[in-house]
């Protein structure tokens, strides 16, 4: 008995610890759609590290219908050392754009949680397909990376960093892989 | 030389970039190992903690964006060590590759000059033969011929007036062969000049004065500077340049076209001998002569100095311009000369630490320009 109730444990925690992670939802009021992404995306160990660092991590989004073309939004996240606090910035559908100050994780888990405006939809309903991609730090701090380089490489001056050859060659080098990306395609309604 | 394949030439490339890219290699590690040790960063932490504590927001800000830098670094790591090295490697292959094509160029090029100097060496050689050949058959020929009629005459009792003209004209022909040798003796014994301090403008005036009529219908021209102009010279070999210059000039009046002068130079003896020889093979031109004049110039460049002698002559033809100073290059006659003066005229020069070079040429005239050593 006790060997069956050990194997029935287990086969729970299989079947537990495979369970697909929770999709987005979406929900649509007066044409516009909302989104809440799922609390693993943040809890995720590459994403968390990044979090933790002083690099801004941005989620881009891109959401689209069969019959609307995509519409990219932006969420930026850095952990302010000094302070040590999140500041948090949602560049929304329009380029409507929210700033924030969040004290800890679970607040940031918290706000997380709130709706994303991604998309206008002329319809009841619609399939959305979501894409996210999680980058480990902004534009303005791979530039500054960039010229920092160049110029730690002896190739550039303070008055003029590198140029041509060497310059693109560190230019298209120094560039933010995703950390992760989703892809969904989820019913708004 | 040996000519390396090209498929050899390749393997060394492949091997020296290979060889390239695993220093490289090293190097680009060891470079953003450097900068991007776990030590730095955790040194810049605790310095952020600490400019933290001591409320240092604008030291700290510098410091966290060095932290911002290092991280976004740290993530790109290996594509930028990656981007580094084959961009070096390829930069270095291709340079390694255009020196290797340069070099290959050169060789193939070296080659052919090789085989065009060879052809042309050879084709002098077969100028020079054919030339020794013709000047020695011609007056051969003669010879024999006027042997064969003096011996008629001798043996049909001829009168003593008779015998004393084909035998004339024996000694004529066998002259002409002597002067052959004599001329060519003289190009093998060209000696080394004696050099010494001379007033340039008065060997010139000199020589005006001497050789004024030595050549029918050429009139030597030359108005000495004021400034007396030393240089160092072997008077009598410098005279024989001069007589060169001048033949070949009168010959070109004649002709109305320049040819490679028929060298007058004497076999070594006294003055009055090359004095003699010289006037008595000119008389042999003086029926190409015509008018025209001989003028020389005297220019100083710094340690250097000019003399050029213009000519009124028809100027050189284009064929045989590039090659003047070539020996046994000529247009002329059999029997008219070999082309070598222009030839032992350089050599004296360059034996004096000067040259002898073609300033200029048109059917107005030609320059030759004299370069000598001031004193």
């Amino acid at each position: 008995v006790v060997k069956r109730a050990w194997l029935a444990a287990a086969v729970i925690l299989l079947q537990v610890a495979a369970a697909p992670e929770p999709p987005p939802t979406a929900t649509m009021s007066d044409s516009a759609v909302r989104v809440v992404f799922p609390e693993h995306i943040l809890r995720r160990a590459g994403v968390r590290k990044q979090l933790a660092s002083a690099l801004t991590t941005t989620f881009l989004v891109t959401a689209r219908t069969r019959d609307i073309a995509e519409a990219k939004s932006r969420i930026e996240v850095r952990f302010d050392l000094w302070d040590e606090v999140y500041l948090v910035r949602r560049i929304e559908l329009g380029r409507v754009v929210e700033q924030r100050k969040l004290a800890s994780m679970n607040e940031l888990l918290q706000w997380w949680q709130t709706p994303m405006h991604v998309l206008d939809v002329r319809a009841p309903r619609a399939t959305l397909d979501l894409r996210l991609t999680i980058l480990p730090f902004s534009t303005a701090e791979e530039g500054d990376a960039r010229e920092w380089l160049s110029k730690s490489g002896g190739v550039g001056t303070e008055q003029s960093p590198a140029d041509g050859v060497v310059g693109a060659m560190i230019g298209t080098t120094i560039q933010a892989r995703p950390i992760a990306t989703y892809r969904w395609s989820i019913e708004a309604r | 030389m040996r000519r390396v394949p090209i498929f050899t030439i390749l393997l060394i490339v492949a091997g020296a970039t290979a060889a390239f890219y695993f220093v490289i290699h090293e190097v680009s590690r060891t470079w953003l190992g450097i900068g991007l040790r776990p030590e730095v960063r955790e040194a810049l932490s605790r310095s952020l903690e600490d400019q933290k504590r001591l409320r240092n927001r604008a030291r700290f800000e510098e410091n966290q964006r060095l932290l911002n830098r290092i991280d976004i670094v740290m993530l790109s790591r290996e594509a930028l060590q990656r981007r580094i090295e084959t961009i070096l490697a390829t930069m270095f292959a291709a340079s390694l590759l255009l020196a290797v094509i340069v070099w290959w160029l050169r060789q193939r090029a070296e080659e052919e000059r090789e085989r065009r100097e060879f052809a042309d060496r050879l084709s002098s050689f077969q100028q020079a033969a054919r030339r020794h050949a013709h000047e020695i058959r011609t007056p051969l020929a003669a010879a024999r011929l006027e042997v064969d009629r003096l011996v008629t005459l001798v043996g049909s009792g001829a009168p003593a007036q008779e015998i004393e003209r084909a035998s004339g004209s024996v000694f004529e022909e066998l002259d002409r062969l002597a002067s052959f040798t004599r001329e060519f003796t003289s190009f093998a014994t060209v000696g080394q000049p004696a050099l010494r301090p001379e007033p340039l403008e008065r060997v010139v005036a000199e020589f005006c004065a001497t050789f004024a009529n030595a050549w029918t219908g050429l009139e030597l021209r030359f108005t000495a500077p004021a400034q007396e102009t030393l240089v160092l010279i072997d008077r009598d070999l410098f005279r024989q340049v001069l007589a060169n210059l001048c033949a070949n000039s009168s010959h070109a009046l004649g002709r109305q076209a320049i040819l490679p002068v028929l060298a007058i130079l004497p076999v070594p003896g006294d003055q009055q001998d090359r004095q003699d020889q010289f006037t008595q093979d000119q008389d042999r031109q003086d029926c190409l002569s015509s008018k025209g004049s001989m003028t020389f110039t005297i220019d100083r460049d710094g340690a250097r100095v000019h003399l050029d002698a213009s000519d009124t002559g028809g100027g050189i033809p284009d064929s045989i311009r590039p090659r003047i100073f070539d020996p046994y290059i000529t247009t002329r006659r059999i029997g008219e000369g070999m082309g070598l003066g222009l030839a032992i005229s350089r050599k004296i020069l360059l034996d004096h630490g000067g040259d002898l070079s073609l300033a200029a040429t048109s059917p107005a005239g030609t320059t030759f320009r004299i370069t000598l050593r001031g004193a």
